[in-house]
This record gives structure tokens, sequence and C-alpha cells, in this order.
């Protein structure tokens, strides 16, 4: 099966300006990884362990609850059509226990839905040659209309309700929840110290919303606790990552620090008298590690974000078959309204899948780049003009 | 890549015919997505009588046509319709069972198959011409399960493989020219009066079987009375 891969840019009166084509160069281990699962009908017993799109390691299957209402065996491995931009996408499958619980069917949880624009095709700005190992794309362009923020500047922040103290023996920090894509390149907690502590560690590492995982921490770094202050008004100690960790939308990862000596101390809002703390407090994104309702994580992330364009949604579409050739196509729109060019080098394919069966949970969608091309020379989308993207897989007898 | 199961159980040893290629050597062109097709024919004693590789040539449409389902996500209230190894146009929605091959030893609805059927692929071909049939009978093969190969990657090629072998007590000689891939597709069972699926449990699975890949050999594999014919599909995709 050979791939033709066919970009046109479009100006803002709809004339084509500029076609490239070439053949898809650059399909990768992960297109062979999910083919596999599915032609071996891999279980969660022994699930194969793969690298998604967030750098981190995932454990997939095929397995889904034996039986019971709502079972559809639909774990929508390989699904690359989606809703452009922020509409949601199910990825998952959620075990309905009786026709009482039907909600789960149509109610799923967070950790099922994706949002469309890290489905399908995707565009970039890195032109690093392509390996078969590739996870995701090198510098991935992500969806939106905002300018490009090129030093390190506040990304995103929850500085309100220091209400409580939490001690560092244990690993302690925040469910964290991006809305956008950026580079995360420091974060400040609110600390101070009893004694003479030590480094403090903090991770940034990979994590779903619920079900049995496996975790890989994407960054560490540490700083001298012996220099925080030992009382109000505390400290917003930066931890300077020793590179950054593209964050994706929707995607949660956790953010959290320890010091073993007891001697550590971070600051937090606590909030038991309404109930859920995090969601009177209006910062649903920062949810604690350990998953209790009443805290939100006090924190401030610093970071850079590439120049944004509009992700329409993914089509796949138009199988036809006529002797000796078959083929469909798989398409979508990018659309700059960002005010300046973009500088488009790299494009590929991420493709949805859910991870492991685990009990009544059925896997957190996830997804894993199968396909990754450098567009060479460089194609530049100026702004107000739309970039058409079409894969074409074709198979001759 | 060489069939590992017999490394250290026999003394392998070829003396009949050997293509000069084993399946590294067989190169598929940047960006392509394809099969390896290697065979091997083993005499009873376990040696080696014939071994040889090549590109396999013919994913047919059924494979675009399960990709494309699972791609899209066909739910089960509007499917797509897929022809079935019996010719039959079937539904087929979105499922952790499509593509299914692992097939358990004595099954020939699926898995590697075999056939005698001589004439050119097309690509409309839905199933093998004719299909050889598991057994000890005149004209029969016996087919053991169906194994593979973990997914590996090096710096240009990512891979992985799918084994079947298939032994001859017929009692005479049988010539295989055709060897292809049959896969399970799922087919969804819906009723009026229920938000289920009918066939809503691992043990209840509707399922029919459909072609992905059939390949012809023009000068046909020949296995004796008492030898083995093993077939790897390794399905590959190069940088």
């Amino acid at each position: 099966m050979k791939t033709l891969l066919a970009i046109n840019r479009i100006d803002r009166g709809g004339r084509v300006v500029e076609t490239r084509k070439q053949h898809v160069r650059s399909f990768t281990q992960y297109l062979m990884e999910l083919l596999y699962i599915a032609h071996a009908q891999i279980q969660s017993a022994a699930p194969r362990t793969i690298y998604d799109i967030t750098g981190g390691y995932r454990t997939a299957d095929v397995q889904s609850p034996a039986s019971g209402y709502g079972y559809r065996r639909n774990k929508p491995s390989l699904l690359v059509a989606s809703p452009g931009g922020k509409s949601q996408v199910l990825v998952g499958e959620v075990t309905q226990y009786s026709s009482a619980s039907t909600i789960f069917t149509f109610d799923p949880g967070l950790s099922t839905l994706m949002p469309g624009e890290l489905i399908g095709i995707q565009i970039g700005s890195s032109s690093a040659a392509v390996t078969p190992t590739d996870n995701r794309l090198a510098s991935r362009i992500p969806h939106g209309r905002s300018a490009p923020v090129p030093a390190a500047a506040r990304q995103d922040a929850n500085l309100a309700g220091d209400t409580s103290d939490q001690n560092l023996t244990s690993w302690y920090g925040c469910l964290y929840v991006p809305k956008k894509q950026f580079d995360l390149t420091s974060v400040k907690f609110l600390l101070y110290r009893t004694g003479s502590p030590g480094n403090i560690t903090i991770e940034v590492k990979t994590c779903r919303f619920a079900g049995g995982t496996t975790f890989t921490v994407l960054a560490t770094t540490t700083s001298n606790g012996n220099t925080l202050p030992t009382g109000a008004p505390y400290e917003w100690r930066e931890f300077v990552l020793p590179g950054p960790v593209t964050l994706l939308p929707g995607v949660p990862v956790t953010i959290w620090c320890q010091q073993a000596a007891a001697n550590a101390i971070m600051r937090k809002y606590y909030n038991t008298s309404g109930g859920y703390g995090y969601f009177l407090n209006k910062q649903p994104r920062f949810g604690s590690a350990d998953g209790s309702s009443y805290n939100s994580i006090l924190m401030d992330l610093y970071g850079t974000s590439p120049r944004e364009i509009e992700y329409g949604a993914c089509d796949v579409s138009g199988l036809t078959a006529a002797n000796p050739t078959a083929q469909f196509d798989i398409r979508r729109l990018f659309t700059n309204r960002s005010g300046g060019d973009i500088t488009v080098r790299e494009c590929g394919l991420y493709a949805a899948f859910p991870d492991t069966y685990s009990g009544s949970f059925c896997g957190s969608g996830g997804a894993v780049c199968i396909c990754r091309d450098v567009i060479s020379p460089d194609l530049v989308v100026g702004d107000g003009e739309v970039l058409a993207v079409t894969y074409t897989p074709q198979i001759t007898v | 890549m060489s069939d590992k199961r017999a490394t250290g159980r026999h003394r392998i040893e070829a003396r009949g015919v050997a293509s000069p290629l084993n399946p590294d050597h067989v190169v598929l062109e940047p960006g392509e997505i394809g099969a390896v097709l290697e065979w091997t024919v083993r005499r009873a004693d376990g040696t080696v009588r014939e071994r040889v590789a090549k590109k396999a040539e013919s994913y047919v449409r059924q494979f675009l046509d399960l990709l494309l389902v699972q791609m899209t996500g066909v739910p089960e209230v509007c499917p797509a319709q897929i022809t079935d190894t019996s010719g039959a146009l079937r539904d087929v929605a979105a499922s952790s069972l499509n593509f299914d091959c692992a097939a358990v030893a004595n099954i020939d609805a699926y898995g590697v198959v075999v056939g005698i059927g001589a004439g050119a692929p097309t690509i409309g071909d839905y199933a093998l011409q004719s299909k050889i049939a598991h057994g000890v009978g005149a004209g029969q093969l016996q087919y053991g399960g169906v194994a593979f190969g973990m997914p590996t990657s090096n710096l240009s090629a990512s891979h992985f493989t799918v084994t079947r072998d298939f032994a001859n007590g017929s009692g005479n000689p049988i010539v295989v020219y055709e060897i292809g891939l049959y896969v399970k597709g799922d087919m969804p069972v819906l009723l009026s009066n229920s938000q289920n699926r009918a066939n809503d449990s691992a043990s209840n699975p509707t399922v029919q079987y459909f072609c992905t890949i059939r390949d012809v050999i023009g000068t046909g594999i020949t296995i004796l009375n008492g030898e083995t014919l093993t077939v790897n599909y390794r399905q590959e995709c190069v940088v």
C-alpha cells in the first residue's frame, strides 16, 4: 500500500496558489502496533506497551467487558476521523451494569474524551528527519488563533485561596488539565520550610483520570529547600525544567513535588464547607493528584507557545475500487487566522486508541502517531489562507 | 526473519529449492506499507526442502474497507457494507474484533489460508479461488494455530509477522498456488426493543470473515505427504 500526500494552499479568494504532491515516506511503528493488537487480539492480561503522543508509555489491548448493557466491543483503535478543533471525540468505552446506569453510556467519563484536534491529520514546524519510532510530530502546531509566545511567560495559573498547609513527605501536587497546547518550561509552587529540608524534587509525568496505568516521567528537577522562608508570606519557588515539556489540550498530567524530610510545606486551597472545594474555587483544571474533592493546588505555569492554526474536521471517506487499484481519502483543512505567517515543515496522522481494559473500565482515550512526514521546502501559510491536506492510501494488486 | 520455531529443535539443512532472499532482503519502497511473504517446506524429519521469500503483491479491497471502518469509527447504527469470503455483503461496524486473525488449530475459516486456485489476483477478490480445507482427507491439509511475531523496528522499517503451519497428512502430494489472509469483521445485531447490541457478550459475537490479502504463486508449492508448509506474512512499513 502506498499513500499519496497532497497539500494545497488556498488564498483568501479561494484560489489554489500552491500545490505539493509526494508519496508518504514515513508510516511508523505505531501503525504496526495497532494493526498487530487487532490481528493478534491482544488481551489486557498481557497488553502492548506503546508510546502515545505525550511521549509517555501507555498500555493497549482489544479487551472489553465480557458482557452487559452497553457492551459494544467498540474500542475505537485506529480512529482517524474527527471533528475539528475542540469538538469532543469519545475514545473508549464504559461498562453499563444495568439499564439504570444508561447514563454512563451517553454521558461518558472525562477519561474517554479527547479534543478533535488531537485526532487525524496534524501539521508541525520541525524538519527533523523521520524515524520508524517517531511517536509524535517534533513540533506540532496547535489548534487556535493565537499569536506565538516566543519567550517564557505565564501560560496558566491558580493563585487564589491560600488557606492550608500540605506537608511534602509524600508526593503531592496537581492533576492538571491544559486547555491549550504550550511548552512548559517552569513551575512555581507556594512553599515554605520548618527546618532544613534540602532539595525538593518536582516531577511532570503522564497520568490518566481513572483506571490503572503506566506512568512516564516527562521531566524532573530539584530546588534547594534550605533557602525557602520559614513562614508567611511564603515563596513562589520556581522549578526550571531541564527542557520544555509539550502539554496537550485536554490531556492531563501530574505536576507534583516531594521532600522526604518533612520540613517542606506546600500551601494549597482547602475548603470543606461547601463540598467540592475546587469547584467552588472555579479552578477545576487544578484538582489535587490525590483525588480529593476539597483541595485545589496553587500553581503558576510558565512556558512558550507556537502560533496557532485552526483545525477543521478530519474526514475519512471516498473508498473507490477499480481493478487493479483501490483507495480512499483522509482530508483536513487548516485555516490561519493568527495574524501572521505559519511555516509548515512536517505533517502526520494521529490515530486514537483507548488504553488497557481494567475491571469495568475500558481505558482512557489516547492517540499514537502512525505517520510523520517532512515537507520540503518549507510551506508558508499566510494569514487568512487555508491549507488542505489529503492523504490517499492506495493498494494495487 | 527466519522461522525461529525450528531453531534448536532440528538441524536445518537446505537441500532443495531455496530463494536467495530472506524477508530482510525483500525491500519495500520507502513509505510503502506491505507484506513480505515467506514460505518454508520441511520434510518429515524437519529438514528444509524449500524456502522462498518474496514481496506479497496483493492486499485486496477488504483490507481498505476494514481500515476505513476503523479509521472512521463506523457505528452500529449506520454500518458499512463489506463483501465476506462467501461473496455476501455484510454490515460491519468499528469493533475490537475487526482484523482478528488469531485462529486456533484445525480452523480453516480464518487466519492464514492456502488454496489451489491460480487465477491472477484482482482488487475485488473476496476469497481464495479454491481454498484447501482442513483435514487429512484427499486434497486436505491440517491447519495449525496462527502465531504472531511481535512488532519491532529498526532504523528504517517496522513490522510484525503472522505465521501458520500446514501439514500434509493426506497421503498424496498437494500443490498450493494461492495464499491469503482471512480476518474477522464484527457485524452488529440491533433489536427494536433494546439499546444494546443483541450479540452483547464475548461468547456471543456475530462475526464473518473477510479476505484482506491474496497472493498467487505461479509455480506452485509442492507439499509431499508428511511434509509441512510454514507461511509467514510479515506486515511491514518502511521509512
